[in-house]
């Protein structure tokens, strides 16, 4: 029995010192995140996520301007639509895009470019701003904004990187030289020139240098990680004025990661404590992530879902584009002639003379001439000694001489040489990358580009959406609202003073949306689908009725000048001439008969001979002439004769 | 009763025609594009597509041919049809300048509705301008030609010395 005991005894000793181990070990278990990253399934990333939902606005915002931009790129981050985030309303991205015009600093533009990048939306184009040349715009000195701070350059790059800049292009490889030249003595960085390093900016400095293309075993890289990791706490967090906090633990997980290493692995182990462990340590019951405060933030929620997730900032990036891969656009005096992306790489073009151009790299010209074959228009190139080959014509529209003229601009930029002469992703200036080729028809040499923006490209039958049509400047390379532009949709709407109309369309329908202005040239087509997005502006458009270049329409078919004896003068017939053609047209007559030449010599239009026929008609205009047939006195034939009248249309010159 | 109907019949149709005289009667023709532009070679040859639509108000024969100085150079394809009003015709256009025409040409594409009538028939037509660029080969491909004829020349002297 006692045997039983001491067994007994025994299993129970052992099973409680199981049981001690298992709650020694248990704490560290629990705590330590081993899982790495965080899926958007998870209850951490899940409830944050449902945080930021039940912090969203009718109109769309998340925690006000800023915050939405880093609740979009959060909501990316997560494999969610930014777009499918409404709260009874406006989508985030509708907010983001009516609240535009509020960015105004670099920092603002490369968060609205990283934000607008991840909701898979037009950086060069975004509630009527062009987010990337307002960030190009703020380079000078070798770098982006200010020349005193540092976290300007750091987003600077992220944003043009998002935006698919290439990392050699002048602006990015300058700027990142400026990061790196002013890297501090402790390794680390800091938000302004000459200032003290800290965790955040560190972070941010390796994020852009990652983003831009250096490589993680760098010197900058390796000694800004080391900075970091010298401001690890023994919680696992990062150290920021003394303590760790959400913001700061975010940042540096996500330089962290963006640098390729795991900020679970035994490196970033402090004290049996790994960074995920603090930041997670933060979250709130509802999801949410505590300010400086302590009071539960969105903006800093939306820093931590992306670090959890492990998708550094920019959480998305645009492929650069290929070389000789533009989008092209043709706009003639009427109407567009096409539109489309072209890829290009070498071309020979044949000039008016027949002669072949071989032009090795993938040109302004050549995209041209690729987009021709691909939207089956022509045009013409003359080759003059000094300047290349200059367009003459495209589409039969186009006269060197008396104009209209073609003209060209690459990014909206005037292109200052000729088109067979731009290398795509080259030719400066605009700076590469380039993105739209726009061939125009001139007149005036001084027109400049409409854009248009819409708040809405869904809506219902009867919503109202508003349309911004902005101008081009030439002088400041900057997008203004243009007041009185006609807005083509359903019908013609007419911009107000600053440059927005609102509409709404009554009936279902996908409608194409375009300015035009005189003076200035038409803007590409947005295309808005009302209701069900099916209806009769689909059969309209596909019913519309195309004039002939050239046309003639004639009255009567046919004249029966009635009995007439040789001397006799017939009464006279009146024949109605219609110009029903694009073109003024010249019109003249010939004459042929089977009757002995009555109708050839005889015959009279408004009292003279029919040789001497000769009128201009105007287009949708008509002319109306007399005709007669005079019988020789001499003639000599009897009985019903036959003839021809054949009225000869050609363009008026 | 009956003569009274008859009446009223024949009042209507004189008035029918007098409210449509003869507009209804009318010839028309339509084209595109304006012109026409051809870039080729000697012996080679290229194609452009003319669009040919009746504007008139009546079925209408319609004849398409060149002007005679070039019409060994021109061949087109259909060159007679049947439009009726609004229908469309699309008529493919093929140059083939003979070896020797290198230079800029111009000729004209001639486009004719017309309406055969046992007085005089009236019809209307369309000069289509057409600008014929005939360049010469380049170098390489004229070098290669004479390459092949000296060729041919060589082997044919050979053959004839190994026949006889």
């Amino acid at each position: 029995m006692s045997s039983i005991k001491k067994r007994l005894a025994a299993f129970l000793a052992s099973l409680l010192l199981i049981f001690a181990l298992i709650l020694t070990i248990l704490p560290i278990t629990i705590v330590a995140y081993s899982n790495y990253p965080l899926s958007s399934s998870d209850t951490e990333i899940a409830s944050a996520l449902d945080y930021l939902r039940n912090n969203q606005t009718i109109q769309g915002d998340i925690g006000g301007f800023g915050t939405s931009a880093w609740a979009t790129m959060a909501i990316a981050a997560a494999g969610e639509d930014p777009h499918d985030w409404k709260a009874g309303g406006d989508s985030i991205v509708d907010y983001l895009a009516a609240n535009a015009g509020d960015a105004t600093s670099v920092t603002d533009y490369a968060r609205m470019t990283l934000a607008i990048v991840a909701a898979d939306e037009d950086p060069t184009g975004f509630g009527g701003r062009d987010f990337v040349n307002l960030l190009k715009g703020q380079y000078n000195s070798g770098q982006i904004g200010d020349t005193s701070l540092l976290n300007d350059d750091f987003w600077g790059v992220m944003g043009l990187i998002s935006a698919g800049e290439s990392a050699s292009s002048e602006i990015i490889a300058n700027s990142v030289a400026f990061i790196k030249n002013n890297q501090n003595g402790d390794d680390g960085w800091s938000w302004g020139v000459g200032q003290d390093s800290d965790v955040d900016d560190t972070a941010c400095a390796v994020m852009a240098l990652i983003a831009a293309g250096e490589s993680s075993g760098s010197n900058a890289i390796t000694n800004g990680l080391n900075y970091i990791k010298s401001q690890q706490a023994d919680n696992g967090g990062f150290l920021s004025w003394g303590a760790t906090n959400p913001s700061t633990d975010s940042w540096a997980i996500d330089a962290i990661v963006a640098a390729g290493q795991n900020p679970t692995s035994s490196y970033w182990t402090k004290n049996n404590n790994i960074p995920i462990d603090d930041l997670l340590g933060f979250q709130n019951p509802d999801g949410s992530f505590p300010d400086w405060q302590g009071n539960p933030s969105p903006w800093i929620t939306a820093y931590a879902i992306p670090a959890l997730l492990g998708k550094p900032y920019p959480v998305e990036v645009l492929q650069p584009q290929e070389p000789g891969s533009v989008y092209v656009r043709v706009e003639g005096q009427s109407s567009t002639i096409w539109s489309g992306n072209v890829t290009v790489s070498e071309s020979t073009i044949t000039d008016d003379e027949g002669n072949p151009h071989y032009l090795s790299d993938p040109t302004a010209l050549g995209a041209l001439d690729e987009a021709s074959q691909i939207g089956n228009f022509s045009y013409t190139v003359h080759y003059y000694e000094g300047l290349g080959l200059c367009i003459w014509s495209i589409s039969g529209e186009g006269d060197w001489t008396s104009g209209p003229w073609w003209q060209y601009r690459v990014d909206d930029y005037p292109a200052g040489v000729g088109a067979d002469s731009f290398v795509l992703n080259v030719t400066s200036t605009p700076a590469p990358p380039h993105y739209e080729i726009l061939f125009y028809s001139s007149i005036t040499f001084s027109e400049t580009p409409l854009k248009i923006a819409l708040n809405k490209t869904e809506v219902d039958v009867g919503e109202e959406f508003a349309v911004t049509v902005n101008a081009y400047n030439d002088t400041t390379h900057n997008w203004l609202p243009c007041a009185n532009a006609t807005v083509h949709a359903d019908e013609d709407y007419v911009t107000g003073s600053d440059g927005t109309v609102d509409i709404s369309i009554s009936r279902d329908g996908s409608f194409k949306v375009f300015a035009e202005k005189s003076g200035y040239i038409r803007s590409d087509k947005v295309l808005v689908k009302v209701g069900t997005g099916e209806g009769t502006q689909a059969q309209v458009s596909l019913n519309a009725n195309v004039v002939p270049a050239i046309s003639i329409k004639i009255s009567p078919l046919s004249i029966d000048f009635g009995n007439l004896v040789p001397g006799r003068t017939s009464n006279a017939h009146t024949l109605s001439i219609e110009n029903k053609g694009g073109m003024p047209i010249k019109v003249t007559a010939q004459v042929t008969d089977q009757a002995q030449g009555l109708f050839v010599t005889g015959l009279k239009l408004d009292d003279s001979s029919w040789e001497s026929f000769d009128t201009i008609v105007d287009v949708n205009d008509w002319e109306e002439m007399r005709a007669k047939l005079v019988v020789p006195l001499n003639y000599a034939g009897v009985g019903q004769k036959a003839g021809a009248l054949i009225f000869w249309a050609e363009e008026a010159s | 009763m009956q003569g009274r109907w008859l009446l009223t019949a024949f009042c209507l149709v004189i008035a029918v025609m007098l409210l449509f005289p003869v507009s209804l009667l009318a010839a028309g023709v339509g084209i595109a594009p304006r012109e026409l532009e051809f870039n080729a070679y000697p012996g080679s040859s290229a194609n452009e597509t003319l669009y040919v639509i009746n504007t008139g108000d009546n079925e209408a024969e319609y004849r398409v041919y060149s002007e005679e100085k070039y019409k060994n150079w021109f061949d087109i394809a259909p060159n007679e049809f049947t439009l009726t009003p609004n229908e469309v015709k699309e008529v493919q256009i093929t140059v083939s300048p003979p070896l020797l025409s290198v230079g800029d040409h111009a000729a004209y594409i001639y486009v004719a509705a017309t309406n055969p009538s046992p007085q005089l028939g009236v019809g209307a037509g369309i000069k289509v301008p057409v600008h014929l660029h005939i360049a010469s080969w380049p170098l390489y491909v004229a070098i290669g030609m004479v390459a092949l004829l000296v060729g041919l020349a060589a082997f044919l002297v050979w053959r004839r010395n190994r026949a006889y």
